[in-house]
């Protein structure tokens, strides 16, 4: 109990500096890949997601869309597949079929999972064009397609 | 081994700069009080928390785990323990992991650790309470680069049966290597994996062959034997062995998977082993509980699932699959049929609508049939609102036929993910859920009728109350599955980011 208490004072005093792991992950065409040699002129967004998750699935469209709209300002997008071995499969086809135009890699050992401390699907972060977190969004529900929308028009407008 | 780990996380932390360092770090604690429904105590209070930090400085990464559990009813186990603590070391393609940690090694046929985030598992046996995950604690090294990849790894595997107060629930000690070499489109790949389990020791090797046939058709083969005593392509009774082939063409539009599988006596140790089901794994709440729990003794079929996009903002999803379990002398047979709809109408409207088909007669059900419909409104200021409807028919022939039936449905109100209130219900008139073993009469149907609310005030915290009786059984969350038990009663959640 002991170690719970100090762990949970430790925890809720320090404080969070951004910095990106060297971490490298396989594409859909088998290439590996960083996140920093992805990133965008302004802003990079990524989204974390797999394809047993409805809302993440339901958000797949809507980013695209979004990201068609930024893409001219220099706003990537990138999409992390969590999927394990039982339905990475399906991977490659529904993203193709969705028409989803920016990178996914695939994160099966949950590598980046962990280091971006994600524990909900899907969960988006945007960084800035130092690499500093400036959004996070967890879940996906009717309305927030708007929301991310607004975020990354504000972003811009403060750069 | 621990110990070093936490003094090298601590020194770390006091001796570097921490502009140059980076602390991550998250917390769950569920405090439940109830019990499954007609159990006693009916008021039994229980407390689960979970810490999780890790401190990254440069290319050194330490993180520690730590988790308790507290409960009303002392028959329970209590704990406090560091259930995971580690030291990894990622640069230019190099990776090195000391303590804990997940791999998976190919497909999953012969090894596969995984976590399910932010889950709380409780079994049937023990009653304790603990997140699930299958980790490794021990010793990997990697390298990868665009046209090599290399693993190696040794530690004991933790067994997902046992609750953290078994001193001895990592049995299965591995020692293992994986190689891919890329040449040209092609990737080619060999296991070899050592278990020294109880039971017994045991020696496997796979061989894999993945790429791209074209842009749009891409395929993976692996086929895995067990090499001490047995011959690689042998396929006697008693040898252990497992083949899966997926073939997947995409293009805008259109999009499909093929998967074949053959599985037999491919569960090693107490389970390290975890190859592809080949099984949907549905998000619609009665499918997901009807599932197929794939059986590594003997198990072979295929799975096909499409995708199309039949005009704009529409998405039509099919899945058909079948897994035949050969035991002795008596073939069991499951298959499915599914076909899902999917279209954002105007004015911020959502629809989706499915209908299955499946049928398993290892659980001696003819026929399931099951259809729903998601229908979802956007409203002004950013709230929307959802009703979900599901219902099942099964067909089940015991001593004599029976027609049973489950419905569920949800109401559910949310202003963006900020917050979601939901009135739940779900009605069964299945004789094996509803007749409560715990009571004289028997039961004919069942009603769980809940509420559950979530508050996010920030980016950090979520806030989740339920309240009620929840409806337990199979679940399968990302690639996994496992049994939740019913619970009646009221369960806070908080789940806290650094």
């Amino acid at each position: 109990m002991k170690y719970f208490i100090l762990l949970f004072f430790v925890v809720s005093i320090i404080e969070v500096k951004a910095q990106h792991p060297d971490i490298e992950l396989k594409t859909l065409d088998q290439q590996w890949v960083s996140i920093d040699g992805l990133k965008g002129e302004t802003l990079t967004v990524v989204d974390f997601w797999a394809t047993w998750c409805k809302p993440c699935v339901t958000a797949l469209p809507k980013l695209a869309e979004i990201h068609r709209e930024f893409q001219e300002q220099g706003v990537e997008f990138i999409g992390i597949n969590t999927d394990g071995p039982r339905n990475i499969a399906k991977v490659k086809p529904l993203v193709k079929t969705l028409g989803i135009n920016y990178p996914i890699l695939l994160d099966t050992d949950n590598e980046l999972v962990n280091e971006y401390n994600v524990t909900a699907f899907p969960t988006l972060f945007i960084f800035d064009r130092k690499g500093e977190l400036a959004f996070t969004h967890e879940g996906f529900v009717k309305g927030d397609e708007k929301i991310i929308r607004e975020e990354i028009s504000k972003l811009l407008e403060s750069l | 081994m621990r110990k070093y780990i936490l003094i090298s996380m601590v020194l770390l932390v006091l001796q570097y700069n921490p502009a140059n360092a980076q602390f991550s770090g998250n917390s769950l604690v569920e405090y439940q009080l109830g019990n499954i429904p007609e159990t006693d105590p009916k008021d039994a209070s229980t407390i689960y928390g979970q810490f999780n930090l890790n401190y990254r400085w440069k290319s050194l990464k330490a993180s520690t785990r730590i988790e308790n559990f507290y409960s009303t009813v002392p028959e329970r186990s209590q704990y406090t323990q560091f259930t995971q603590y580690s030291l990894n070391f990622t640069k230019k393609g190099f990776k090195v992991k000391a303590g804990n940690f997940y791999e998976t090694l190919g497909k999953g046929l012969l090894y596969r650790g995984f976590e399910i985030k932010n889950s709380i598992l409780e079994d049937q046996v023990y009653r304790v309470r603990r997140s699930f995950f299958r980790d490794t604690r021990g010793i990997f090294g990697g390298y990868s680069n665009k046209d090599i990849s290399i693993k190696i790894l040794h530690g004991n595997s933790l067994s997902t049966e046992l609750p953290p107060t078994f001193d001895d629930n990592r049995v299965d000690q591995a020692t293992a290597s994986e190689i891919k070499v890329r040449i040209k489109n092609q990737r080619v790949g060999a296991i070899y994996l050592y278990n020294d389990s109880p039971a017994e020791k045991a020696q496997y090797m796979s061989f894999s062959l993945e790429g791209d046939i074209t842009q749009n058709l891409g395929y993976y083969g692996e086929y895995a034997h067990r090499v001490d005593g047995q011959k690689f392509f042998g396929h006697e009774k008693e040898d252990g062995y497992g083949g899966y082939f997926n073939l997947n063409y995409a293009t805008s539009g259109f999009g499909a998977s093929v998967e074949i599988k053959d599985y037999h006596n491919l569960f090693i140790g107490s389970g390290i082993s975890d190859p592809p089901t080949l099984v949907k794994e549905h998000y619609y709440r009665l499918l997901n509980r009807s599932t197929h729990v794939t059986n590594l003794v003997d198990e072979r079929g295929f799975q096909v699932e499409a995708f199309f996009v039949p005009r704009e903002n529409q998405l039509l999803t099919f899945n058909t699959s079948k897994a035949i379990n050969q035991f002795g002398d008596t073939k069991f047979v499951f298959n499915e049929y599914f076909l899902e709809w999917s279209i954002e109408l105007k004015d911020e409207r959502q629809l989706k609508v499915f209908g299955d088909y499946s049928s398993d007669n290892l659980l001696l059900e003819k026929n399931r049939y099951a259809t729903g419909i998601y229908y979802t409104q956007g409203m002004a200021k950013n709230w929307s609102f959802s009703i979900e409807s599901e219902a099942q028919q099964i067909e089940r022939e015991f001593s004599e036929k029976e027609n049973l039936y489950n419905v569920y449905m949800g109401f559910i109100v949310n202003k963006t993910t900020k917050f979601s209130g939901a009135f739940i219900w779900e009605f069964t008139t299945d004789p094996v859920v509803a007749d409560l073993q715990q009571t004289e009469k028997i039961e004919e149907s069942r009603h769980y009728l809940s509420v559950a609310f979530t508050y996010k005030p920030n980016r950090k915290n979520t806030f989740s109350l339920f309240a009620g009786n929840r409806r337990g059984g199979p679940a399968c969350t990302s690639g996994i599955c496992y049994e939740v038990l019913d619970f009646k009663g009221v369960e806070l959640h908080w789940a806290m980011k650094l």
